[in-house]
């Protein structure tokens, strides 16, 4: 970690303290939305299966863990790597859950058939989008990016083109998926 | 030297000189942003590219060519001393609405709506509905599992269309009907979980007329002049296929408006007074209608049936489920005179051209029977939900009817909690024969909740604190909660057992605005709402109706 330690001043602190870059700034900021709102959303989450209400807490806890971590300047290499793909496999998940939906859900029994319930809203229909939605998927999008900025630039070409390799798969999926 | 004073170790931050994404960086994670982004939304932009599809507005039926048609009356396949015995047969009928297409619809007996079943007060009815539909709906690509609701029947649970007591494909059910109260306009529907909406908006639905001595014995329009006019609405593919789309689970609305299934009628009339029980069964509609005369109509019933007195309006709003019994007098219009039965939409339904319109009146010819050409200025004193008082209510329940990160719940709990506790989890449990109030609120402004109580007739006692519109001011089961609305509703609680209570827009119901109550009584439980199986049809012939 890149924690400087010096002995000066308080004044002197506050004089020679580095401005964080803006897009430190829209990272945390990002990182405080995403965490807020896998809060706001765990209580319904518990409702419909205790398992999926804990891990939005945790999760959530963690965004916001990771925003104090930016805020106190903490820009090791391998935290944010791991902070990228672990957004990466949060924004995964989530697209999973909305498209073919997740397959450790329990299934909710009814009459001698069954609904994976969390999948989708009907057996063969997409589970809602919303607001809250789009907000926290891009919130981590730009968590991922701003974060993308503070990688050397070995691992940060790595990591863009591991990332463009999924962009392309989504997206050719999602074709072959719209033209079924 | 002077000494040095130690200095305190502070903690600062170093940011590292971090250079910007290249413009090759930005293509490159701009990919990953986009792809994540759209693959969620696009089955939000798929409810607009399935409405790209929409029937062409040249194309479709122009309003007012299309002669009006009645709903045939079921048979009874046999009757005894005691009970009328019905059997209906659902199944994939093709039927011409817009010109040159035929659209697959789901009719009970081949019919949409499906055939009115007419029945005395006193006399039980019992009705195999046979689920002949296929197995699997040939685009939506669901299983149309059904389960008939008789909608205003205080019917035993396991005879209530409860929603998870679903009939397959291939099975059959008989449902038992009491009929012992007082004379009304029902209907039967589809009420099947999760898939009410697509059955319904296909057809499966149909009036249900109960009379008794009462209502028989009013110089009130009777027989030919007392008229079904069931309002729905559709959109058409193409094709000529029913288009279905939900809206992000919002509702449906259609740019076709149907009357008893015919879109834009024009009925021809006497000069004389007809009645009309107006049912509004749009999946999401809501309806405000008038006359383009400017002359009032008559309200003389509700959901639960006749009013004390009768109501006169200029326009009244009907939301879906909810049954008037209106009285237009054609009398005051000369020969040859077209009266215009049209739609003032009601705020947050979606509007296409020629919904502003429903059906229309030719005053064709003189009456050729003036009995029962009037309106009493009381029509019943015995309706005894209409006598209650709020000095008997024994307690107050509260109902927040909302949609909380997409999804649409009452009081914070949908029927998934319902399913997950086995189908005991309810809402409330009033005791038998208690009074109650309850009152159903609705805080957002942008959408309305036509609200179904299952089992009771109730009371609209206040909207917002002020009166109920003149047309409520009769026996209801459903009742319209609008944007911001706090409605108050009072009943007295008979019966026993689990029923439901929800949003009858359709979508709103199956996405999941739906829960239970349990109606309490000492002397035992009520009977288990799927308690009684659906049975093949291949066993039909051993189990004769």
């Amino acid at each position: 970690m890149s924690v400087t330690l010096v002995h000066q001043s308080d004044e002197t602190t506050a004089r020679t303290c580095p401005k964080r870059a803006v897009r430190v700034d829209i990272a945390i900021t990002s990182s405080v939305a995403a965490g807020s709102a896998h809060l706001v959303a765990a209580p319904g989450h518990y409702l419909w299966w205790p398992a999926s209400g804990v891990f939005f807490v945790a999760l959530g806890v963690v965004q916001l863990a990771v925003a104090v971590l930016l805020v106190f300047g903490v820009d090791d290499r391998r935290f944010v790597l791991a902070t990228i793909w672990g957004t990466v496999g949060v924004i995964g998940i989530y697209l999973a859950s909305r498209t073919i939906g997740l397959p450790m859900t329990p299934p909710v029994p009814f009459h001698g058939t069954h609904w994976v319930a969390g999948q989708a809203q009907v057996p063969n229909g997409a589970k809602y989008v919303g607001p809250l939605d789009v907000l926290t998927l891009a919130s981590e999008i730009a968590v991922v990016g701003t974060l993308l900025t503070m990688l050397p630039t070995r691992s940060r070409t790595r990591t863009n083109n591991a990332l463009m390799a999924i962009g392309l798969g989504l997206a050719i999926a999602g074709i072959v998926a719209a033209a079924a | 030297m002077p000494p040095t004073r130690p200095r305190r170790k502070v903690a600062i931050v170093k940011y590292h000189a971090y250079p910007s994404l290249s413009r090759r960086d930005l293509i490159k994670v701009g990919l990953f942003a986009g792809a994540s982004l759209s693959l969620p939304l696009s089955k939000v932009v798929a409810g607009q590219s399935a409405l790209d599809n929409r029937m062409p507005a040249s194309k479709l039926p122009v309003p007012f060519t299309t002669e009006f048609t009645i709903p045939p009356v079921a048979k009874a396949v046999r009757k005894d001393a005691t009970t009328d015995y019905y059997r209906i047969s659902m199944r994939a009928t093709p039927i011409e609405i817009v010109p040159g297409f035929k659209t697959t619809f789901f009719a009970y007996d081949g019919t949409v709506p499906g055939p009115t079943i007419q029945v005395d007060q006193g006399r039980q009815a019992v009705v195999r509905h046979i689920n002949t539909l296929p197995d699997v709906h040939p685009t939506l690509g669901y299983e149309p599992w059904t389960s008939v609701h008789l909608h205003g029947s205080a019917s035993l649970p396991q005879f209530d269309g409860y929603a998870s007591d679903i009939t397959h494909p291939g099975e059959f059910k008989d449902y038992h009907y009491p009929n012992f109260q007082p004379a009304r306009t029902l209907w039967y529907h589809d009420h099947g979980i999760h898939h009410t909406a697509e059955n319904a908006y296909h057809g499966l639905l149909a009036q249900y007329h109960m009379f008794d001595a009462v209502e028989r014995a009013l110089p009130i329009p009777h027989d030919r002049y007392d008229v079904p006019l069931i309002l729905s609405d559709a959109l058409f593919n193409r094709d000529g296929s029913l288009l279905f789309t939900l809206e992000d689970h919002s509702g449906l609305w259609g740019d076709v408006i149907l009357v008893n299934g015919r879109p834009w009628p024009v009925m021809k009339v006497e000069r004389r007074k007809y009645r009309f029980r107006i049912l509004g069964a749009a999946i999401s509609r809501s309806w405000n209608l008038s006359l383009d005369s400017g002359e009032p109509m008559t309200v003389i019933a509700t959901d639960g049936g006749l009013m004390p007195k009768p109501q006169p309006v200029r326009n009244f709003r009907v939301g879906s489920a909810e049954r008037y019994e209106v009285i237009i007098d054609f009398s005051k219009y000369p020969l040859g005179r077209r009266v215009i039965l049209q739609n003032n939409s009601p705020t947050n339904n979606r509007d296409f051209a020629n919904v502003d319109k429903i059906m229309a009146f030719v005053v064709d010819s003189e009456p050729t029977d003036l009995s029962n050409n009037s309106i009493p200025d009381v029509l019943t004193t015995t309706n005894p939900v209409m006598d209650l008082q709020p000095s008997q209510a024994v307690r107050t329940r509260q109902f927040r009817f909302e949609r909380q990160n997409g999804e649409w719940k009452i009081n914070g709990t949908s029927w998934r909690d319902v399913e997950a506790s086995d189908f005991h989890f309810t809402l409330a449990a009033p005791n038998r024969g208690d009074v109650e109030i309850w009152e159903l609120e609705n805080k957002s402004g942008g959408w309305f909740h036509p609200v179904h109580i299952h089992l009771t007739d109730f009371k609209v006692l206040d909207r917002n604190g002020k009166p109920p519109f003149p047309h409520e001011l009769g026996p209801k089961d459903v009742v319209y909660v609008g944007e911001g609305e706090k409605v108050r509703v009072m009943m007295k609680w008979e019966g026993r057992g689990r029923y439901m209570i929800h949003c009858h827009n359709l979508v709103h119901e199956d996405h999941d605005m739906m829960g239970q109550f349990e109606v309490v009584d000492p002397d035992g439980p009520g009977d288990d709402p799927m308690g009684t199986h659906a049975i093949p049809n291949s066993d039909e012939a051993v189990n004769p109706l």
